[in-house]
């Protein structure tokens, strides 16, 4: 298989989107019928724009070429089919084994840092450390309770992409709740990552991100203001990095 | 390998395969003689022709595909189907390289098909992404992966890995791991994949017509 220039692979995308102009379209056809490595160069282009499209890679106008005139034929479906459970599977299955270059956290350092230190200044830290939080929390809580607790909420991923009943977790917003915080259970086989992105898609699947406040080795939390939510079903989506981590976690709110 | 007229159209086989057996007792002896004269057409070495007319046959394929049309071998053999029939009429005369005829009577083909709209437009593809269309693909995967040997399937499933530019760094991490070059890396990840998704395909089209057989007894 050769390596084709970059103005050739333009031709192919072009060809594949039916935006090449009619005269160049014939002679890449007929380049098609004559060269078995343009052939194959050909089908290398044809999965990496089925690629893109699985992976979200493709906005706007590419995108709407690509629904509208690359996967017309029974064939292009299949391969589309084919691809997401390919990109899928490798997610889920590769994803662990290969991250392995991920910087330490800062709760990594923080960790390394405390192995170094002697125990008896272990203690007394800590002791310190209690002291500081306890005063903290008098002055804080009062301010809590006047403007009422949050209203939480536990969710474990589900590997399909549409809830079934038993899946989806009703919550009620009490009257005077800022909101729900919910804990997202990080899938076992999910490589830990310092760049998670949630993802939060309404009834009408508007997306748009939550900010994540805290993060576990197990779990994400996330608040979602009271102001912004109204009744109906709510899917959430997490990427690590900019790979989307399979399943959905799924919720009514009441 | 031989030129055989068959049920699915002409083709360059080995009249050993088992899948083919079936196919060679049907086939039609009196079409024999065209089809070979198709290969004389392209080439007067029978060796070179054969390589010719496979290269035709899976342009074509590429070509109806990416011009909307579903079934495309089929497509591919109506216009085989087509030249052999124009031959007689045309050897003699025709002046430039055959595949160019090829060429004009595929478009006719197309133009052919998007009158009788048999080019869709307007799908949704997003449905084939969800259930039930992935289960049957999702368990095939399964399947066909477990014939790969391990190395393969780490190999095929590490290649899929990433999306942007990490994708592009992952892969250069790969074959420096493999001491092979990019390009060579990408060969190989394309090899694996295509018959990795012949097996797949394969294996749903089986499951659907298995199901199709239940549903009919029911």
């Amino acid at each position: 298989m050769v390596i084709i220039n970059s103005n050739d692979k333009n031709e192919v995308k072009l060809y594949l989107l039916g935006q090449l102009e009619q005269t160049a379209a014939e002679r890449l056809e007929l380049r098609l019928l004559t060269d078995a490595a343009f052939g194959e160069e050909f089908d290398v282009i044809v999965n990496e724009i089925t690629d893109d499209y699985v992976g979200d890679e493709l906005h706007g106008d590419d995108r709407k070429r690509v629904q509208q005139y690359f996967l017309r034929s029974t064939e292009r479906q299949n391969k589309l089919r084919f691809a997401s459970e390919l990109l899928d599977r490798a997610a889920v299955e590769r994803a662990p084994a290969r991250v392995v270059q991920v910087q330490p956290g800062m709760l990594e350092r923080v960790r390394a840092f405390w192995g170094n230190i002697a125990l008896l200044t272990r203690f007394a830290t800590t002791f310190a450390a209690i002291v500081i939080v306890a005063g903290v929390l008098l002055l804080t809580i009062p301010g809590t309770r006047t403007s009422g607790n949050y209203t939480v909420v536990n969710l474990a991923i589900s590997n399909s992409e549409r809830a079934s009943g038993s899946e989806i977790k009703q919550v009620r917003l009490e009257p005077g709740s800022p909101g729900i915080r919910i804990e997202l259970a990080l899938p076992a086989q999910v490589p830990q990552s310092k760049d998670y992105r949630v993802e939060l898609l309404d009834e009408k699947q508007v997306a748009r991100n939550l900010k994540i406040e805290q993060q576990t080795e197990r779990s994400l939390i996330v608040v979602l203001p009271a102001n912004e939510i109204r009744p109906g079903s709510y899917y959430v989506r997490l990427y690590a990095g900019e790979q989307r981590i399979r399943g959905t976690y799924f919720f009514t709110v009441q | 390998m031989q030129a055989f007229i068959t049920s699915r159209g002409p083709r360059l086989i080995d009249p050993q395969d088992q899948e083919w057996s079936r196919e060679l007792v049907h086939s039609l002896t009196d079409n024999q003689e065209p089809f070979d004269a198709l290969l004389e057409w392209l080439d007067t070495d029978r060796e070179t022709a054969g390589q010719r007319y496979e290269v035709i046959r899976a342009g074509l394929i590429r070509m109806f595909i990416s011009n909307g049309l579903s079934d495309a071998e089929h497509y591919a053999d109506e216009t085989i189907d087509r030249v052999i029939k124009r031959l007689p009429e045309i050897k003699e005369t025709y002046v430039g390289d055959p595949v160019k005829y090829f060429h004009g009577v595929a478009r006719n083909v197309i133009r052919e098909s998007r009158r009788r709209k048999e080019v869709l437009i307007d799908i949704v593809p997003d449905r084939f992404l969800q259930e039930p269309y992935k289960s049957d693909t999702s368990e095939c995967l399964s399947k066909c992966l477990g014939l790969l040997s391990r190395d393969k399937q780490e190999f095929i499933l590490d290649y899929h890995l990433y999306k942007g530019h990490a994708k592009i760094e992952h892969h250069r991490q790969m074959a420096g791991e493999l001491a092979i070059t990019e390009g060579a890396l990408r060969t190989r990840a394309h090899h694996l994949r295509v018959t990795l998704e012949k097996c797949v395909l394969e294996c749903v089209d089986k499951f659907g017509r298995n199901k199709t057989h239940v549903s009919s007894h029911r």
